[in-house]
């Protein structure tokens, strides 16, 4: 697409992509750190987590504050104020994302040590917490692949892998619910795992909405009325 | 869109030439009723000649010429049997620049009326005089200063006289060229709610060069290019997902 004529109108869209850009890069790092003390513990890594989350709220402020200034001082239409309004809720799934990974360490921190390890409590179900994270973690690092890109395809692809991570999430959240059953004094432990394994459901879930905005941004269309059609529109 | 049902006027394969230029270039477009359309579109693409167009005002500019069919409810304007006087009050028209006539606030209103013969007497007159000020959101300001000339009003309140004017004729149709590009903010807001009040009643075709203007008043919007009309559509689709990168490139500031 042509330059703009004002070229400042340019350089400011320029600037809220790379805001944009480096809140989805300390989300995706929060994430995989979170992601690593939910199976090896390390109390330095949750303490960066819990500073990375101030971090990304900053982010947000610059994104939702640059945003503002371009709505006020440029007036966009079209494709220039899908960008701004994308940018803007692209944002906000970013930060409740940054929220989930806190929750998800500060969760695993009042676990007793050992709980997913084989023999552990929770072992039988490592591998599908272990699968629901890395979907979600995927899901994600191809949603804001998506936005770097501005490609509605990567879009909907991140979007459609929702289905695996949904998959997994169903067969974390059964194997605890059944742990509950035959382990009713560890309920309170199962119940801080199930809230967990909830969290990185929200990831995904925010991840989705991220890919809608991309999708949106880029075509000005609705992700769910582009989908094919063997594909789930709920 | 709601009222969107009966086509006003009708435009098909307009073309126009001033001499041997070519002005407009197979333009077909409808006008329905009660709905705003705002012409939008860089310089020189026609959008005027358009809306000139539309009541003959073509016809004072030597050499101008217009080939293809406009009609107003199915009956051709360029036909043989049309009134071209008659046909300008039905389809009324505001100007850039406000053009109160030398006379009275009550005389502007007045005139075209009594020339018409519109009212049988004073009191009748008195009462269209006083209903056009009111459509046109001015009798406030102006009911005690009916003598005063027209010019004495500020820049806002004489454009609203101009519409007062045609107002006063009863028209269905009224079209706007650039209408507040003479006028300060304040007195383009009031003309945009008056164009949204005015939108009940009549329809309305106006040509603005401000696009923020063009999406908040307009239903539809027509965009020009060198004489063609390149794409029109609600205001809503057009600013959101333009189908024509010409479109998209004039209403974002990409024009080259």
């Amino acid at each position: 697409m042509p330059d703009h004529i004002v070229t400042g109108f340019d350089d400011d869209l320029g600037r809220l992509r790379g805001h944009v850009r480096d809140m989805g890069l300390r989300v995706r790092c929060q994430y995989n750190d979170a992601m690593s003390c939910v199976f090896s513990w390390d109390e330095d890594l949750y303490e960066k987590v819990l500073r990375s989350d101030d971090e990304v709220d900053r982010s947000e402020e610059r994104v939702v504050d640059f945003s503002t200034q371009i709505l006020m001082l440029r007036q966009p239409v079209s494709v220039d104020l899908r960008e701004v309004i994308s940018a803007l809720r692209i944002a906000c799934d970013l930060e409740r994302m940054g929220d989930c990974a806190e929750h998800m360490v500060r969760r695993v921190k009042e676990l007793p040590s050992g709980v997913l390890e084989d023999g552990g409590i929770l072992g039988d179900m490592r591998d599908s917490i272990y699968r629901s994270m890395l979907h979600a973690g995927e899901q994600l690092e191809g949603t804001m692949s998506s936005y770097e890109r501005r490609d509605a395809e990567e879009a909907i692809r991140a979007w459609m892998l929702d289905d695996k991570l949904d998959e997994a999430y169903a067969l974390s959240v059964k194997g605890i619910l059944s742990s509950m059953k035959n382990l009713p004094e560890h309920v309170k432990v199962l119940s801080s795992m199930l809230m967990l394994v909830k969290d990185v459901e929200r990831v995904g879930d925010h991840a989705t909405n991220i890919a809608e905005s991309v999708h949106y941004m880029v075509t000005g269309r609705r992700l769910k009325d582009a989908l094919p059609s063997w594909a789930g529109k709920d | 869109m709601e009222g969107l049902s009966r086509i006003k006027v009708e435009c098909r394969g307009v073309s126009a030439f001033y001499g041997e230029t070519q002005a407009l270039n197979e333009v077909n477009l409808s006008i329905y009723d009660h709905e705003v359309m705002a012409l939008i579109g860089p310089s020189g693409c026609g959008k005027s000649t358009f809306l000139r167009s539309l009541n003959r005002m073509n016809d004072l500019v030597s050499g101008c010429r217009i080939e293809g069919e406009i009609s107003l409810d199915g009956e051709d304007i360029y036909g043989r049997g049309m009134d071209v006087t008659r046909l300008r009050t039905r389809v009324g028209m505001v100007f850039q620049k406000p053009n109160p006539f030398s006379k009275s606030v009550f005389e502007n209103v007045a005139y075209g009326p009594r020339i018409h013969g519109m009212a049988s007497n004073r009191s009748e007159l008195e009462g269209i005089v006083e209903t056009s000020l009111r459509r046109a959101s001015l009798w406030e300001e102006v009911k005690d200063r009916m003598k005063q000339p027209g010019s004495s009003l500020s820049g806002g309140q004489q454009q609203r006289l101009c519409i007062a004017r045609a107002i006063a004729l009863n028209p269905e149709v009224i079209l706007m060229d650039e209408p507040c590009s003479a006028l300060d903010p304040i007195a383009t807001a009031r003309i945009e709610e008056l164009i949204a009040e005015l939108r009940g009643s009549y329809s309305l075709v106006v040509v603005t060069h401000s696009i923020q203007q063009a999406a908040r008043i307009s239903d539809r919007v027509a965009f020009f290019h060198l004489g063609k009309l390149v794409e029109d559509g609600l205001t809503g689709d057009i600013y959101n997902d333009p189908k024509d990168d010409r479109t998209l490139g004039y209403i974002t500031g990409r024009f080259g």
